[in-house]
């Protein structure tokens, strides 16, 4: 298990912090973004699930080319690492419970806890954690190099126990 | 494919759907088919389809044990209104704009 926690400079007097050799990042309110999530099913509806899927795409792929960059490990060992990154040693966006990918077919599935967006989100009918279903899509795509699509089956939003996301090559 | 429908009203990838199937009114497409088309995520696709069979534009038919293939209803008044106005569409547009 990876204990390292991640540093983040402060560059004084100035706006700026970044992380991993540079990367500007902010610090918000977990409830920003749902903040903003809400903003936009409360004008475009439905829709914007499509809008914050096909959003995390993007910032999965972008996200991933800096970690490949900065980490030596690939595959299994680099996911290991990415679970990691992503709970409190890291960016703090959700607790890897469980991840099985089938290295050969291209599928499998991710099941988290403490997802920000569903935690903060309050009670739904549907799955809400949209913008991470596409960014585990657009991660995984970065490291297989295959097309990938993602449905969330399970969500703490509709009352399940944890967020689960299941992928399909096609 | 000519996006008539995301030109007049806007992007919206339920309009691209629709648009698709006014387009191709007797073809039967499943999820991947219907992304590769409109160059989108099937899990985008796979977003808006439910609204588009809950609003009796499109059907579903089981094409295998858990696959399925879409379809325009034509049976539908209000689907053979929207294809006659997409063919009129594209007619002014092809006129007015020589596209």
């Amino acid at each position: 298990m990876c204990e390292e926690v991640y540093e983040i400079d402060r560059v004084q007097n100035e706006a700026w912090i970044r992380m991993l050799g540079g990367v500007r990042v902010v610090i918000m309110r977990a409830g920003t973004l749902v903040d903003l999530q809400k903003g936009v099913e409360a004008i475009i509806g439905d829709e914007a699930s499509v809008v914050f899927y096909e959003a995390g795409i993007r910032a999965g792929k972008n996200s991933t080319k800096v970690l490949l960059e900065e980490w030596e490990e690939r595959d299994r060992e680099f996911l290991k690492r990415w679970g990691d990154f992503y709970k409190s040693a890291g960016v703090g966006w959700f607790k890897l419970e469980e991840i099985e990918i089938d290295f050969e077919k291209r599928n499998g599935y991710i099941r988290i806890k403490q997802s920000f967006i569903a935690e903060e989100y309050g009670s739904s009918d549907r799955p809400v954690c949209h913008f991470l279903g596409g960014f585990f899509v657009g991660v995984l795509e970065e490291i297989f190099g295959e097309k990938l699509m993602c449905k969330q089956i399970k969500c703490i939003s509709k009352g399940d126990p944890y967020c689960e996301f299941q992928f399909e090559k096609y | 494919m000519r996006k008539m429908l995301n030109k007049l009203f806007g992007t919206s990838i339920y309009l691209l759907v629709l648009d698709l199937f006014l387009d191709n009114p007797e073809k039967y497409m499943n999820l991947r088919e219907i992304a590769r088309r409109v160059d989108k995520n099937p899990g985008s696709i796979s977003r808006v389809i439910p609204r588009l069979l809950e609003e009796e534009f499109l059907k579903k038919v089981e094409v295998g044990k858990v696959m399925y293939a879409y379809h325009l209803n034509r049976e539908d008044d209000l689907v053979q209104l929207l294809i006659d106005f997409r063919k009129r569409l594209e007619k002014l547009y092809k006129d007015r704009f020589n596209e």
